[in-house]
């Protein structure tokens, strides 16, 4: 798999101010509007999502590709493979 | 965690932070593909009413304060939301509503129905169950 850092996704949600959970709901909404083979990137500010969206993307089989940790927000990646 | 595809919430209190927390386990199973119902009794009545709810009229404690100030989403937005992407029904019993004389206008519209026991203990047949 390519670095993370390389990576361009097709469209960036920044849910940062949002809370738990804001930024997985955040995520639902963009994913639900995108053509599969998107990738989409949260931006959260929240240390929970970092946890709950992968979480979340393998109970619903969509894929994650990874996540980053930036000063005081995580960047979270995910890949529609299917619809929803 | 366990398998599980049906949660039943009942919402009881009048403290905001319980319908907040009820709220956010109820989005985030309805986005997992578990079917949510949520039955609204007692107290948590006055919570869902379009009159309290248009004064910002809350019974609530620290967190409540805090989620104010912070301007988190409120319980009902997340409730909306949850419904538009996912598998949300909510209930309000309709004791309490025959109590207050209340009608199903004077409930907020994410409300679907108003039901007794009998047919929400139908409803939460092979669920897990929480009680806030």
């Amino acid at each position: 798999m390519a670095d993370l850092k390389d990576i361009k996704p097709d469209v960036v949600v920044d849910a940062r101010g949002t809370y738990c959970p804001g930024p997985l709901m955040e995520l639902i909404k963009e994913m639900r509007q995108q053509p599969v083979g998107a990738i989409i990137e949260v931006i959260s500010g929240d240390a929970g999502s970092a946890k709950d969206v992968p979480e979340w993307l393998k109970k619903v089989n969509q894929e994650f590709l990874g996540v980053l940790e930036e000063n005081n927000y995580w960047r979270i990646f995910a890949k529609k493979t299917k619809e929803m | 965690m366990s398998e599980f595809k049906k949660l039943a919430i009942i919402l009881e209190s009048e403290d905001y932070e319980k319908a907040h927390v009820a709220a956010m386990i109820s989005s985030v199973a309805a986005v997992s593909e578990i079917e949510v119902s949520i039955f609204i009794t007692m107290n948590a009545i006055y919570n869902f009413l379009k009159v309290n709810v248009k004064e910002n009229k809350f019974t609530g404690g620290k967190i409540f304060e805090k989620l104010k100030e912070k301007k988190a989403q409120m319980f009902y937005d997340m409730l909306d939301q949850a419904k538009m992407f996912g598998g949300l029904k909510i209930y309000a019993c309709s004791m309490v509503m025959d109590l207050l004389d209340l009608k199903k206008e004077d409930l907020l519209d994410i409300v679907d129905d108003h039901l007794g026991l009998a047919a929400f203990l139908g409803i939460m047949e092979g669920s897990q169950t929480i009680t806030f």
